[in-house]
This record gives C-alpha cells, sequence and structure tokens, in this order.
C-alpha cells in the first residue's frame, strides 16, 4: 500500500552542508577583541558605583589583596562592604582597623612570619578625594599591620 | 585530446576548529576586564634608628611639597628649597617639573625615590598626576637632539602623612 499513512518511501537523504565561514568570521572577530582586552591580573575590582577612578600612565599590574574602597562622600567599603563614613576630625578610622586586625590574626601563619604580599592593600579613593581623608585611611592603614600601599588607577596611555 | 573531467573541491572540515575557538572565547570571556586597571605602589614612611651610612656622596633626599598654588621641591639632608614651580593656566606645571627632576636624575642616577608631601585640599587627581611625571618622563630629546620616548625618573615614591 502505497497510503498516505503507511509506508514511508525509502529515498537517499541529503546531508545538509552548513556554511559556517561567515560564523567563523565573527568568532574571530570576537576573539581577538577579547585577547586585545585580556588582562594578567589576578586582581578582581567590583568598582563601587559612584567612584570615578583617576587617569595614570602607569603599567603595573594590579595584583590580589584587601580592597579599601573609599567614594566621593567618604564612606568607607571593606571588600564592598561599608564599614564607616570618615569624619575631617578623626585620625584614625576604628571600624577599618578593627578588620584589619582581625584579618591578620585570621591569615597569619603559625610561624608568625607574614610575606611581603600580606602587607599590602588595595586602596581605591574617588578622584575627587583629598589628601586629608587619603592621610586618615593610610594612617590606619599603617597602625594595623599594612604599611604597603598599591594606589589603583585607571590606565591612560 | 585530454578528457575533461570534474574536480570536486575537498572542503576543509572546520568543526575541531570551530570548537577550539569556541573554548577559547569562554576562557577569554571569564577573565576579560574592560576597564584597564592598575596600580601604584607606595610605602608608608617609616623611621629607622639605624646610623646613617658614610658616603662620599650626601643622599639627594628630594622631596615634593604639593601646594595649591605651586609645587615646592626640596632636597638634601637640611631639606633646604631649590625650586619652586608655579601652576600654569590653573594646572600643576607637570612639564617643568618633568625637567627639573631629569636634571636631579641625570646628577643622581641611583637615587630612586621621591617623598611626596601634598596639602590636605589636594585631590587625588592632582597627586596620581604628579606622581606619575616624578616617576616618568615621556617624550624628550637627549644630549645629542634624539628623541627618547621616555625615562624612568624616580618610582619608589613615599608620601609623607606627618601633618
Amino acid at each position: 500500500m502505497n497510503s498516505r499513512f503507511g509506508k514511508r518511501r525509502r529515498g537517499k537523504t541529503k546531508v545538509l552542508d552548513l556554511d559556517i565561514t561567515s560564523l567563523l568570521d565573527i568568532l574571530v572577530i570576537l576573539l581577538v577583541f577579547l585577547l586585545k582586552s585580556y588582562n594578567a591580573s589576578d586582581l578582581k575590582l567590583n568598582l563601587l558605583e559612584g567612584i570615578k577612578l583617576p587617569n595614570s600612565k602607569s603599567r603595573d599590574l594590579g595584583s590580589h589583596a584587601i580592597i579599601v574602597q573609599v567614594d566621593g562622600d567618604k564612606n568607607v567599603f571593606y571588600n564592598n562592604r561599608k564599614i564607616a563614613q570618615i569624619d575631617p576630625g578623626q585620625e584614625t578610622i576604628s571600624e577599618l582597623e578593627s578588620e584589619l586586625q582581625l584579618e591578620i590574626e585570621k591569615s597569619s601563619p603559625k610561624d608568625g612570619k607574614r610575606n611581603e604580599k600580606d602587607h599590602q592593600l588595595n586602596l581605591v579613593f574617588d578622584k575627587s578625594t583629598n589628601f586629608k581623608t587619603m592621610k586618615i585611611v593610610m594612617h590606619t592603614a599603617a597602625i594595623a599591620g599594612y604599611p604597603k600601599f598599591k594606589f589603583i588607577v585607571q590606565g591612560e596611555f | 585530446m585530454r578528457r575533461l573531467t570534474r574536480k570536486e573541491i575537498v572542503k576543509p572540515n572546520l568543526i575541531p576548529i570551530l570548537d577550539s575557538v569556541f573554548i577559547f572565547i569562554f576562557f577569554l570571556l571569564m577573565s576579560a576586564q574592560f576597564l584597564e586597571i592598575y596600580e601604584i605602589g607606595s610605602d608608608a614612611p617609616m623611621i629607622s634608628s639605624d646610623e646613617p651610612q658614610k658616603d662620599k656622596k650626601p643622599p639627594l633626599n628630594l622631596s615634593v611639597e604639593i601646594r595649591k598654588r605651586e609645587l615646592i621641591l626640596r632636597k638634601g639632608i637640611d631639606n633646604k628649597v631649590f625650586k619652586k614651580i608655579a601652576k600654569k593656566d590653573g594646572k600643576y606645571n607637570l612639564e617643568e617639573f618633568g625637567i627639573v627632576l631629569s636634571d636631579l636624575k641625570n646628577q643622581f642616577p641611583k637615587e630612586e625615590s621621591i617623598i611626596i608631601k601634598p596639602s590636605s585640599a589636594v585631590k587625588y587627581d592632582s597627586i596620581v598626576r604628579i606622581v606619575d611625571a616624578s616617576r616618568m618622563r615621556k617624550s624628550q630629546l637627549d644630549s645629542a637632539g634624539k628623541q627618547i620616548e621616555e625615562k624612568d625618573l624616580f618610582g619608589k615614591v613615599i608620601f609623607d602623612t606627618s601633618n
């Protein structure tokens, strides 16, 4: 029987030849673009809203360390968590100091020797921040045991 | 007479290449940073109780005071002012600052440090520009009149937070 619902006719099925050349072109363009924006740095920074980084000619890649961010309203963020607001009259930020000291206690090895990287602190300031505010943060960090500062800036070439 | 035969065009198998390109793209997408972020390293100033080394040449001990209207450069153990650079068109004159530092670097090629002492009201943006100018100088002429692209000046920046 050769009805509509009956036996299907067996014929040679043609393999559909999909042209992927244009797709490959797009992928190569994407690859070049991504390779251009590839950064070997292990620093993962979630820049807070409202913080504008200053432009710099520095070419030193950032490295992983504790991140302290200060926005234009002098709010202090410790690893993206707001911990305090700087009052111009104060000399140190007690909240930041206790957080940093807690971090030292948590990360200090049994022999008590900390390597150089453990003393580093990534400082992210809004470009409108004045030196008085910067000084309070730097002073607090140095007291807490972090005398090496890494100022995070935006590349300008 | 030669017989004409139909030649079949050999198509390369692009699928394995496509697979590897896809994997590579995912890897790059994960590690891509669209904001170019760099760092400027600085140490907090420390007080040393060691006896100063007795060298024939006295240390440079270069420091820059950033004031609202000018840059004041000091040097030597007595911290004597040797240059004042006033603002030009409302901006710090970084060109002249670069020339002065370049001359100093020629006199003291082994010196790496510079102490930066900004006034309380100076903005971070201005400080970064001055730090850049004190670390590196771009586009200048050497003694033979040849263009030099870059010159390392004083790469070790220390902030004075004393007052």
